[in-house]
């Protein structure tokens, strides 16, 4: 892991490769907490890592599509009657 | 009117069972309107959230009630302001794997439903559930 120290209004770029624009991460405030800008081009989504959490299971959730799926759900559903 | 459903085909669904995401699941902002598909072998501890806009999106949901020893989901405060007053129903989304005893269901942030509304909500409680707690602890 890479660790810098940075003051407010200072901030940091990660650059993609290929021409593809950069990413800037600005602090705008330090505190108890500390408020970040972020600035990235079009195609990436910036989420707060809890929720991303959540994004991946919930995709991991919407794949839940074997052939045999109604099977695997009555055979759930029958530990559960 | 007509639906298609990823699972069962083309199937009927009323108006009145429409539900609408007042706030969507995470990762699936675009999509707010859903339906619950019961099916009569399985009975109403697991039931089928499809969506409406695409045929493809779908999920399994379980009904949380026999994990209430230690489930307990406290809701936020504003939840009111989101789903308008009345009871809740909470479910819970699953993952089903090839090996379907590797199921899990993401007790961190459940799905509630305001049946006299319709409005239904994705929350991540602020209580430390796990986002894959493993739903069978036997073989089957």
């Amino acid at each position: 892991m890479l660790i810098i120290t940075r003051k407010a209004d200072e901030s940091i770029i990660i650059e993609i490769e290929g021409g593809k624009g950069n990413i800037e991460i600005k602090v705008l405030e330090v505190g108890s907490q500390i408020r970040l800008g972020i600035e990235a081009p079009a195609g990436y989504k910036v989420w707060r890592n809890e929720i991303y959490q959540n994004v991946l299971a919930n995709r991991q959730a919407a794949n839940s599509s074997l052939p045999n799926l109604l099977d695997a759900v009555s055979k759930l559903s029958e530990k559960f009657k | 009117m007509k639906y298609k459903t990823r699972d069962f085909g083309e199937i009927d669904i009323k108006d009145s069972d429409i539900l609408t995401f007042a706030q969507p699941l995470f990762g699936f902002e675009d999509y707010r309107r859903f339906a619950l598909i019961y099916n009569h072998e399985i009975g109403e501890s697991l039931v089928w959230l499809q969506s409406l806009d695409d045929p493809d999106l779908c999920f399994i949901l379980f009904d949380p009630t026999p994990l209430s020893s230690f489930f307990k989901p406290e809701l936020p405060h504003w939840l009111e302001d989101v789903l308008g007053k009345g009871d809740y129903i909470c479910w819970v989304l699953c993952a089903i794997p090839d090996d379907i005893r590797k199921t899990t269901v993401n007790l961190k942030s459940p799905i509630f439903i305001n049946p006299n509304t319709r409005k239904v909500a994705q929350i991540m409680l602020d209580q430390n559930y796990p986002i894959r707690f493993p739903l069978i602890k036997e073989d089957i």
